[in-house]
């Protein structure tokens, strides 16, 4: 099996989530491995996701954590 | 983050576990810090008054989040409809580690990654967050929005691609 750039973009998101079946995602690396572009978006949207799970989750502020705590009695 | 599933959960620790994460996902979509808060409030009470119903069959993140997310939504659907108060944007906990430069660059970074996150539109915003942020798996975000897994990956696609062109200078 051998895809081209659009047919690997359509791959993404089962690729991102390990779902790909073997012969796919052997496909997907071989495409990888010999194209620059494909391996810039993926390494960029593998950043994305790395950015997202590092710094986008916020903490909910101690003091309002406390409050929430007691108001539900869980103190 | 896989939180998978409980059969008897405990509300107390439930709430330990998911606070944040539905604070996350609340002020993601509302953008105001108080608001977000009361939304977390809310979600507990419910997830409370509803454990009793909870059948333990489907992942409890799921199920929680998705309390959580309608919560949200019905808070943005209102203050469309009522007039404005200031929005109060919520407090970043920084940890005091590293240089100041660091803290300078991880403040930009984060500025410019709430920006990114805040030009979504509503419906991918919320499966982005949960999927890349909250780290749901594709079937929960799923069952968490009430949208098919195909659904929930084409609008992936979408939030990836726009913050891919939001954040390029911090991808390279």
């Amino acid at each position: 099996m051998n895809v081209n750039c659009d047919q690997l973009a359509g791959l993404l998101p089962e690729f991102f989530d390990g779902d790909l079946s073997t012969e796919q995602s052997d496909a997907a690396i071989d495409h990888l491995a010999t194209c620059e572009a494909c391996r810039l978006t993926v390494d960029e949207l593998e950043g994305v996701r790395t950015l997202a799970s590092d710094h986008g989750r916020l903490e909910l502020p101690p003091e309002s954590k406390d409050r929430i705590r007691r108001s539900l009695e869980f103190d | 983050m896989h939180h998978g599933s409980a059969t008897t959960p405990e509300p107390g620790r439930l709430f330990e576990t998911f606070a944040d994460g539905v604070y996350t996902l609340a002020y993601r979509i509302i953008r105001d810090r108080h608001l977000a808060e009361d939304v977390v409030q809310e979600t507990f009470i419910r997830v409370i008054r509803s454990l009793g119903s909870y059948r333990g069959d489907g992942p409890i993140a799921a199920w929680i989040y998705r309390i959580g997310y309608r919560q949200a939504i019905a808070v943005t659907r209102r203050r469309r409809e009522e007039p404005l108060d200031p929005v109060v944007v919520a407090v970043r906990i920084d940890r005091p580690t590293g240089t100041v430069e660091e803290h300078v660059l991880a403040g930009e970074l984060a500025s410019r990654l709430d920006e990114a996150i805040a030009s979504l539109s509503e419906p991918v915003r919320a499966a982005f967050v949960l999927r890349d942020v909250e780290g749901l798996s594709t079937g929960e975000v799923a069952a968490a929005l009430d949208i098919s897994e195909s659904a929930v990956k084409m609008r992936l696609v979408r939030a990836r691609e726009s913050m891919r062109t939001h954040l390029e200078e911090y991808l390279t």
